[in-house]
């Protein structure tokens, strides 16, 4: 009657020796390389994570706080414009009020949004002009996943033509620029809290809205949101004897950027892990090999026991090479 | 060597001295072409009439085969240039002497004949080389290893392959195929491309129904002869250029419109205004008068010169001109003025200021009337150039009755243009209006949607005392979803800032009785302190003879009453700002959510008026006034709607599978899943014992 194979285990060879021996040494040899050769095979200078990245998309809410600072061909054509009313109250002539449009669009409903479309009309009586303008945009920047921080950040936008215009498009990316990691703590930390960039509660004169300052104080910082234009295009104006409005126009889109960060101690050391992990099986494997070889043929001198039925040690059985 | 004197030189200068003194008689032109009629009578000047294949100045290298049937062929001398002469380092060119080769080689100037260099594919190794007799103490250092390299090569290739050429065939019509069969397929424009494709080819007009974004053709003439094409055959609605000038090279598009005008320039020239009154620029007869318009989108290959058949006339409706009635040819019969030039005030008189075009198509979009909308202006000559402003417009409706019955259950009671169907589509205007003072189920709707002041030249306003339509404290619309800003500054005195914060307008009647303690600027107030509450529209498509699809704009009135301080020089609890604030969220399924308004409030705010200067007498400044409208977001929770289930056979109790999900909360029956898993089950058995 055929049989079938229904199950299988593999018997094993046991070798034993005395402590005081060169089989023992040699044991405590091998059980060395097992452990300190992996490590020395996968250390380098990044066996130990000191940054990683990961990416996300900065969470960009519009703080409706802008400054809008533009300039003629005429000395007398300076005109400034904040959506802070005591900033405004303290500019005097320069003074001119703006209609500001905004819109966040959020295309894939994540609530994070994708784009910024900023609208600036800027009118302007007979014989004024405009040839260069600046606009500071401040936003709360959240990151939400590893690194969770909190910021008040701003981005400049800013065009000289030289010549009078009516208009400015632009269009570009919001880019997250750190210069050093951001440490992971586990919860959300705000940044910058004290140095507040622009703070309507204590605006005391009008040098709290200037641009310059704002931008050496954004200069300052690790972290920051910048704003690279992409496409840009001026439309002039042939008459600027006439009352007209000049028009800034942004199209801002918000990518997800890479975020450098400080890992954790458990994250290191699961790198850590994982490096040591691939070096300890490749040499954990040819180690087996040499010992069966050297313990089987008694390069080392020990005791094998061999599992047979009908019994739980084994057999003993003594080669000497 | 023999050093090279300048004196080799002699013969080839006194050859060259005719040629440079008739190049210097000749006002330097070139003397590179010569006459073929010198030489025309010559029979040694006739060449080779028969080689077809190889150029001169090549040599075969066909076997056996003669040269005017060579087809393979080598060229080696691309630098001889100049036929007749030596040309300048140019060591391969025949017609220079040895000496002027010589030279040219000695002075290591010789040009690229466009023969590559031999290749020494066979080199003896240069370490064998520098191996030959290394006898002490003689021994290779690395320079000299490298004069070894190519030292023993093999330079010529002799053997039987001589080269790859191209196969250019071997008769005349295979190398010179004719100009049909060359260019049988030209570019396909999609893949491969040349300037072809970009010139203009004839649009051909296969039907006579419009369809979206077709042209309209236009012609101008007196009906019946010297008809013919205007502007270039189609109807125009005049662009800005990058400049701002006026562009007439812009054709109206069917069924295609903005809500705004197009704005442009036209420059008012010192020495030309009549010219340009009477014929040019501003006279709007030349849009209007003995114009006509294809009715069919095909008229455009139909202009005739001698019949105006499938075209409609465009008739001017109104004539309007700020400071005088409004001119109505269609409803009162009114005789139209016309734009003239008048000699004694040096004054254009009803030059165009802006043009409507009122496009009226039937349900099977062919075009059955044309009417203009024109406002003129007096323009008067000035000394320089200077520049005027023009608005074209056009707009389009469809005469007769929708397919659909009107009724409120259709929602197209009213001819309107919707923010969105039904959701709000971004940046479309907020629909607005106020409860109609006839009917209270109906909403008087604002064509205009909302709307806040806009802030023209950046100063408020003081002119008018009302809300008017035609005020400029209103005048930006709020589209859906924008957050917006809009302010004006009002510089006054510090009599009157005192006089304004008492509730007297220094100038004029800008202030408003809000209450008997609260006065503010109209330019604040709210669309609903005329008459009844401002309402707005929940969706985009909220229907004005419904009222309820819309909702209101719920006020929080001011209770601060200004004062002045004459010690710090401020008013204080005046209104200086108004804050609109919209709450927005999405309905519907979540694959295709509608925007819609939950709510909406209006309050109004204020901050202190500091007069900062006091010691120069009169002196001005600027206060700012801001309206805002800002848009909150309401995220809804989503659910998971499944319909109940479908009857079945039988019904088990619908927690027998807990705490697995089988089926909705509303399905309280089991479900088909039941059946669907028995039904499993037994046909698993079942192929267990078929198998």
């Amino acid at each position: 009657m055929a049989s079938v194979e229904l199950f299988q285990e593999p018997i094993r060879r046991r070798y034993y020796a005395p402590y005081l021996s060169c089989s023992y040494l040699f044991f405590l040899l091998s059980v060395w390389v097992l452990l300190c050769l992996p490590f020395f095979l996968s250390y380098d200078t990044n066996f130990w994570l000191k940054t990683n990245t990961y990416r996300e998309q900065p969470d960009n809410a519009y703080e409706y706080k802008i400054l809008v600072q533009a300039t003629g061909l005429a000395g007398s054509d300076n005109y400034f414009y904040s959506s802070v009313p005591d900033l405004n109250r303290l500019r005097g002539e320069t003074l001119k009020m703006c209609s500001v449009k905004t819109r966040e669009v959020d295309d894939n409903r994540d609530s994070i949004p994708d784009k910024f479309r900023l609208e600036v009309e800027l009118p302007l009586a007979s014989a004024e002009s405009v040839s260069k303008v600046d606009a500071l945009v401040f936003f709360r920047t959240q990151l939400q996943n590893k690194a969770k921080i909190v910021m008040e950040s701003a981005i400049h936008i800013s065009y000289d033509s030289g010549s009078a215009g009516a208009g400015l498009y632009t269009s570009g990316n919001m880019i997250f620029s750190q210069t050093h990691p951001l440490p992971v703590k586990g919860g959300y930390v705000t940044m910058y809290s004290n140095t507040d960039l622009l703070d309507p509660s204590k605006i005391s004169g009008s040098s709290d809205g200037d641009i310059r300052t704002i931008l050496e104080q954004i200069s300052a910082r690790n972290l920051t949101m910048t704003y690279k234009p992409e496409l840009t295009h001026w439309t002039p104006v042939v008459d600027s004897a006439s009352a007209s409005t000049f028009t800034l126009t942004a199209d801002i889109k918000i990518p997800t950027a890479d975020i450098v960060y400080i890992p954790t101690a458990v994250e290191v050391l699961r790198d850590a892990w994982i490096k040591y992990l691939s070096m300890f099986v490749v040499v954990g494997f040819f180690l087996e090999k040499l010992c069966s070889f050297v313990y089987f043929h008694q390069i080392v001198e020990t005791k094998m026991l061999v599992e047979t039925v009908g019994s739980n040690v084994g057999v003993p059985h003594f080669k000497r090479f | 060597m023999r050093p090279t004197s300048p004196l080799a030189f002699l013969p080839l200068s006194l050859l060259l001295l005719p040629a440079l003194v008739l190049s210097q008689v000749d006002d330097c032109e070139p003397t590179k072409h010569f006459q073929i009629d010198d030489i025309i009578g010559s029979a040694a000047a006739y060449g080779n009439t028969v080689n077809v294949f190889m150029p001169p100045g090549c040599s075969c290298k066909e076997s056996d085969v003669a040269k005017s049937e060579c087809v393979i062929f080598d060229c080696d001398c691309k630098c001889d240039l100049t036929a007749g002469a030596c040309d300048m380092n140019c060591c391969c060119d025949s017609e220079c002497t040895a000496e002027q080769t010589q030279f040219f080689t000695e002075k290591d100037l010789c040009l690229d004949p466009g023969v590559s260099d031999p290749v020494y594919e066979t080199c003896y190794s240069p370490y064998e080389v520098g191996a030959v007799n290394p006898k002490y103490p003689m021994r290779s250092d690395d320079s000299a290893e490298n004069a070894y390299k190519n030292l023993l090569c093999v330079q010529t290739d002799n053997s039987g392959t001589k080269g790859i050429f191209f196969e250019t065939g071997t008769t005349r019509s295979e190398l010179y195929p004719s100009a049909d069969e060359a260019f049988v397929t030209g570019p396909d424009c999609t893949t491969t491309f040349d300037y072809s494709c970009w010139s203009p080819s004839a649009t051909i007009s296969s039907d006579e129904h419009y369809l979206l974004g077709d042209t309209i053709a236009a012609t101008t003439g007196d009906g019946s002869t010297n008809m013919a094409a205007a502007f270039g055959g189609l109807l125009p609605l005049p662009v800005a250029d990058q400049s701002g000038i006026c562009n007439e090279a812009n054709s109206v598009k069917f069924g295609e419109y903005e809500e705004e005008a197009n704005k442009c320039k036209r420059e008012k020239r010192a020495s030309d205004l009549q010219n340009q009154c009477e014929e040019l620029d501003f006279d709007f007869d030349r849009f209007t008068k003995d114009f006509y318009v294809g009715s069919t989108q095909n008229a455009k290959d139909s202009i005739s010169a001698t019949s105006t058949a499938g075209f409609v006339q465009v008739e001017v409706a109104t004539v309007s001109k700020a400071g005088a009635n409004v001119y109505d040819y269609r409803s009162t019969g009114d005789v139209l003025p016309v734009t003239t030039w008048n000699t004694g005030t040096s004054t254009c008189e009803n030059a165009l200021k802006s043009l409507c075009y009122e496009v009226t198509y039937n349900d099977v979009f062919n075009i059955i009337a044309v009417t203009a909308r024109v406002e003129v202006e007096d323009i008067v000559e000035s000394s320089s150039a200077e520049y005027v402003d023009q608005e074209f417009s056009v707009e389009f409706s469809m005469y007769g009755d929708p397919n659909t019955a009107r009724s409120i259950e259709n929602n197209n009671y009213v001819n309107r243009t919707r923010s969105g169907n039904p959701g709000y589509i971004f940046g479309r205007p907020v629909l607005a209006g106020r409860k109609h003072i006839l009917n209270d189920a109906a909403v008087m709707a604002d064509t205009s949607g909302f709307q806040v002041m806009s802030g023209v030249n950046g100063e408020c306003d003081v002119s008018t005392g009302d809300f008017s339509a035609s005020d400029a404290n209103r005048g930006t619309t709020v589209g859906f979803g924008e957050d917006s800003s809009v302010g004006c500054t009002l510089s006054l005195t510090e009599a009157q800032l005192k006089a304004m914060c008492g509730g007297t307008s220094h100038t004029g009647d800008y202030l408003y009785d809000y209450s008997n303690e609260v006065k503010m600027p109209w330019w604040l107030t709210s669309m609903n302190n005329l008459t009844s509450t401002t309402k707005v529209g929940i969706f985009g498509n909220a229907d004005p003879m419904d009222i309820t699809q819309w909702i209101d704009v719920t006020e929080k009135a001011p209770t601060f009453s200004a004062t002045f301080s004459d010690t710090t020089l401020t008013c204080s609890n005046f209104p200086t700002a108004t804050h609109y604030k919209f709450q927005w969220t999405y309905v519907g399924s979540t694959t295709n959510p509608q925007a819609k308004i939950m709510s909406a409030r209006v309050e109004y705010s204020t901050s202190p008026m500091t007069f900062l200067d006091k010691r120069v007498a009169g002196a001005t400044q600027k206060f700012p006034f801001t309206v805002t409208v800002d848009w909150t977001y309401k995220e809804l929770n989503s659910e998971k709607y499944s319909p109940p289930p479908p009857p079945i056979i039988f019904s088990v109790p619908y927690d027998v599978f807990y705490p697995f999900q089988i089926d909705n909360a509303a399905g309280r029956n089991g479900g088909s899943w039941i059946v669907i898993g028995l039904a499993a089950i037994g046909a698993s058995l079942a192929s267990l014992f078929l198998i």
